[in-house]
């Protein structure tokens, strides 16, 4: 499990992760998302103790990142964002060598390195060079790497960035899997859709900022009273976004194709009011639905696009 | 307290993980780049032999056996000039193996995976240090042929032959922690390997010049030994080497000063530590001062401030037995502990080498550290 207890890192005068807490329980699969630059990369190094934090406690599994970081270590699985691999290197040299540096007894190597290389469905490539790999082989193997030493805590930072869609749900297949085998995952990501049905825990970044977080069940009651209203106007479409923008009970409003869709945060059953407003204003409405507002809606609204 | 000192000195050392060793020689070995490099290198070294003795050779036949170099001579002339080959390859290949070693894994992003394991900086730094020394001691291996032929055709000691290999060695493991030190300290491999490339220049090239220039004039750059060594060379050899011992042992003290106060305050660290430096160091130059005025002091010295430069080093080793010769024709007292000049100079400059090579390796070890 993972306890993190206001954690700040400045890079001169860019605050890059700021005053941030939250806790992921065993088992949890907790999903990190954020725009660009929002922080995602700085906390996970920060987590898997390759960066010092200017404040703020981390503990892992009970192990406290800055006084005792070699156990932290021993029980984490980290996969950076970006990554490289040795040339000159067989994928079967290449866990071997990880799983040494992990301090694995040898004699236990090769028959975990079967055991990675199955997960990862990466069998048959065991005696390929690692630099002939495809983009996607090197992203499960780099996956097959961090779980050699069988670290009850994940951290994998944007796994599945540069796949193809096939390739994408193969990786999420793959973690779902791993959460399954009761190991804590966290993961980060821009994209929400991808994180939805596989964390059930989420938190959201954004300048360096911890926006929101919790169960996906807190988010979605907390949505509960959140409607997304699309209205359709025949004359002054931009006139009538605007106009809702300003209005206190909507959250926000942006026009989409050919309609607009505005986030109501209004009290329940009252949306009514915003028609009446919007007829009294002089706008022709020519439409006016409702729809229960998805993760995605949430997020682009919390983060504002405001990316640094 | 100093008994746990020295066993987790121990327990660390028995724990050294070998792993980026033998990941560094899989990768290094690997296809028949490594067979080429041993190739060329046997061939640069036996080229300069060859026409070393070519040339010696054809002297002879031209003026006569007389006038040529003798069979014994010849065996020399042509370990000579193996020793200051290899010398001269081994200060050309191996920065470029050293100087990327830690940029690389910067450059190919797989340096924060390793800095995510449980690998200690030393485990890395020593690992890839000690590869590249290895590879130094195979290149001078490879040339062990030669040497043994050299010696075939005499005028060469198995003396010889062990204290040039050492030294050569010394040579390499200096060399290599020069590399991987401004690998550490330097974010780029061109620039690390640049900077390496341009130091040794300078250290090999351009000083030496200088310094023939500027000796001479200082009246220090004597051969005989019945003259008094300048008090500016003095000087020179007093705060040169008074500065090593001083860093030296002021890293020393402070890391002994930490692991046995753990909690003091930090402004009394950097008292007590600063203040037994000096102290020490004072009576460091003092000693050497007198050491230098001594007669054996004298020729010692004048050697010693030669040391740190390679190439002057292995003139001193190679040309040890014609200096005593020379000091025994002078007939003072100086020559009488001149016996084994081409021992001490030998002991003095490859310790000097492995010194500077230990010195670097510890500060590339914090330096790791430290860049997290
Ligand atoms: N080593 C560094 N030195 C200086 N600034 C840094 C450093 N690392 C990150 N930053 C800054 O910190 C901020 C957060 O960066 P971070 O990489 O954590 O974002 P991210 O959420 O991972 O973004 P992305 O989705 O693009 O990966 C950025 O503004 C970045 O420029
Ligand atoms: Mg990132």
């Amino acid at each position: 499990m993972i306890e993190v207890r206001g954690l700040t890192k400045r890079f001169g005068t860019l605050t890059a992760v700021n005053d941030i807490s939250f806790t992921v329980d065993r088992g949890d699969a907790f999903g990190f998302i954020g725009p660009n630059g929002a922080g995602k990369t700085t906390t996970i190094r920060m987590l898997a103790t390759t960066l010092k934090p200017d404040s703020g406690t981390v503990t892992i599994n009970g192990h406290d990142i800055a006084q005792d970081p070699a156990a932290v270590r021993a029980c984490v699985g980290y996969m950076p964002d970006f990554f490289g691999v040795y040339d000159d290197m067989k994928v079967w040299e290449y866990l071997d060598f990880f799983g040494a540096a992990y301090r694995v007894p040898w004699q236990r190597r090769p028959g975990l390195i079967g055991d990675v290389l199955e997960l990862t469905d990466l069998s048959d490539k065991r005696d390929e060079y690692v630099d002939a790999l495809s983009r996607g082989m090197k992203q499960r193997l780099c996956l097959a790497k961090t779980l050699i030493h069988d670290p009850d805590v994940l951290l994998l930072d944007e796994p599945a960035s540069g796949l193809d869609p096939r390739a994408r749900i193969e990786i999420r297949q793959l973690l779902q899997q791993l959460c399954k085998m009761d190991k804590t995952v966290f993961i980060s990501s821009h994209i929400l859709r991808e994180l939805a049905d596989l964390c059930n825990k989420i938190g959201i970044i954004e300048q360096g900022r911890l926006v929101m977080a919790g169960s996906v069940e807190e988010i979605s009651a907390q949505l509960a009273g959140g409607k997304t209203l699309i209205i359709r106007t025949t004359n002054r479409l931009q006139e009538a976004c605007d106009f809702l923008a300003g209005r206190p009970e909507i959250g926000s409003a942006e026009i989409v194709e050919d309609a607009i869709e505005a986030i109501y945060q209004g009290e329940p059953d009252q949306q009514h009011r915003v028609l009446s407003a919007l007829v009294e204003a002089g706008f022709q409405v020519e439409s006016f639905a409702e729809q229960e507002t998805s993760l995605e809606t949430l997020y682009m609204q919390l983060t504002k696009g405001a990316v640094s | 307290m100093t008994t746990g000192v020295l066993e987790r000195g121990l327990y660390r050392l028995l724990r050294f993980n070998p792993c980026v060793a033998v990941h560094e020689l899989r990768m290094r070995m690997r296809g028949g780049r490594a067979f080429v490099v041993f190739f060329v290198y046997t061939l640069m070294a036996i080229i300069p032999v060859l026409l070393t003795v070519a040339m010696t050779a054809w002297q002879g036949s031209m003026f006569g056996p007389g006038m040529g170099m003798s069979q014994t001579g010849l065996g020399r002339v042509a370990f000579i000039a193996l020793a200051y080959a290899q010398l001269s390859l081994i200060l050309f290949v191996l920065p470029a193996y050293a100087a990327g070693a830690i940029t690389m894994e910067r450059e190919k992003r797989t340096l924060e995976m390793l800095r995510a394991t449980l690998l200690s900086p030393s485990d890395v730094v020593t690992g890839k240090l000690g590869v590249v020394v290895a590879f130094g001691a195979i290149l001078l291996m490879t040339s062990l042929p030669v040497a043994a032929w050299c010696v075939l055709l005499g005028g060469v000691a198995l003396g010889d032959l062990f204290y040039v290999y050492t030294y050569l060695f010394a040579v390499a493991v200096w060399v290599a922690a020069l590399g991987l030190f401004l690998s550490t300290l330097v974010r780029r491999s061109i620039g690390a390997i640049v900077a390496t490339y341009v130091i040794l220049l300078i250290w090999c090239v351009a000083l030496p010049i200088l310094l023939s220039i500027l000796v001479p004039m200082l009246g220090f750059y004597n051969w005989d030994p019945t003259q008094p060594i300048g008090y500016v060379g003095a000087l020179s050899l007093i705060t040169g080497f008074g500065l090593l011992y001083a860093w030296l042992l002021f890293l020393a003290l402070r890391w002994l000063w930490r692991r046995l106060f753990k909690h003091a305050a930090r402004w009394l660290e950097t008292v007590v530590v600063v203040a037994v430096t000096l102290i020490l160091t004072a009576l460091f130059a003092i000693g050497l001062g007198s050491i230098i005025w001594h007669p054996l002091g004298q020729a010692v010295s004048w050697v010693a401030l030669s040391f740190v430069h390679p190439y002057a080093g292995l003139s001193f080793i190679l040309y040890a037995e014609a200096a005593e010769a020379a000091f025994a024709a002078a007939g003072t007292a100086a020559t009488a502990s001149m016996a084994g000049l081409q021992t001490y100079s030998w002991a003095i400059a490859t310790g000097l080498f492995v010194l500077m090579g230990v010195a670097l390796w510890a500060r590339s070890v914090g330096l790791f550290r430290k860049r997290s």
